[in-house]
């Protein structure tokens, strides 16, 4: 699909990868407060409240705590590179 | 959702995104920048950049560095973290940059299936032989956050795109 994207852009596929990445937090409220200021997390605080919102995200990431070491979320997350031709 | 709306809702917590957020990035813009081979002099273009955080990473190669977002917030830390870049606050896809300026173009989950347009943009702005980066999410890390905004709502969440003058809808899928 992304390849696509990339030929329909007018770009030549170069190579793909991934990388992982980590979001470190010293405790729930804090991994919470951070969670909130991401763009999609505005029109789900607009619609439910900070309360709410809070509550659903704690519990959510509550498995990713571990007392004494804070909270970890691991993820992975690709990459696609093209090249502009006319070289 | 237009771009302006967009920036709107990743700038509305700015601070917060900008030092309890975007630094997780750090290990996928070093591996686009290595695979770039982003260093002294190399001009690079960050697009939906937020707070600036893979700009000053560029810049510390030496890079010379333009970013644009769609949050004033985000572009106003991010002129605090690296003086000497160009940060813009504008449209991915209609960037306000010369044909031919950059060697690299990069994003950071900025431009996701449904912002091809801004991959044309992109590619208008490197020179020919110039390379265009992007990083995204995977699946498994797209759905944990929908299910959890999920829960907190009762409804689909709404995933803006910074920038995205389209995006009122949850846009993700394009790690496949």
């Amino acid at each position: 699909m992304a390849e696509q994207m990339l030929a329909d852009a007018g770009l030549d596929f170069v190579e793909r990868g991934s990388a992982q990445v980590v979001n470190e937090w010293p405790d729930l409220d804090l991994a919470v407060r951070a969670l909130a200021s991401a763009g999609p997390s505005w029109p789900a605080l607009q619609e439910a409240g900070h309360e709410r919102f809070a509550d659903a995200v704690r519990e959510a990431i509550r498995p990713l705590s571990t007392e004494g070491l804070g909270v970890r979320i691991i993820s992975e997350f690709g990459w696609i590179m093209g090249r502009a031709p006319g070289i | 959702m237009g771009w302006i709306e967009s920036g709107r809702a990743w700038g509305e917590r700015a601070t917060d995104w900008a030092y309890l957020m975007e630094p997780y990035a750090r290990r996928a813009n070093d591996a686009l920048f290595d695979r770039a081979g982003v260093g002294p002099g190399t001009r690079v273009l960050d697009i939906a950049c937020g707070s600036g955080y893979a700009a000053g990473v560029a810049a510390g190669r030496g890079a010379v560095v333009a970013a644009l977002d769609a949050s004033e917030a985000l572009v106003a830390i991010a002129r605090t973290r690296t003086p000497d870049a160009d940060f813009r606050v504008g449209d991915m896809f209609d960037l306000p940059f010369e044909d031919d300026q950059f060697d690299v173009a990069t994003s950071f989950n900025g431009i996701w299936k449904g912002c091809e347009d801004a991959l044309r943009e992109a590619r208008r702005v490197v020179r020919p032989g110039g390379l265009v980066g992007v990083h995204f999410l995977g699946l498994a890390q797209a759905a944990w956050p929908a299910a959890v905004l999920r829960g907190a709502t009762g409804t689909v969440a709404a995933w803006p795109c910074r920038c995205h003058p389209q995006s009122g809808r949850y846009r993700m899928a394009w790690g496949g």
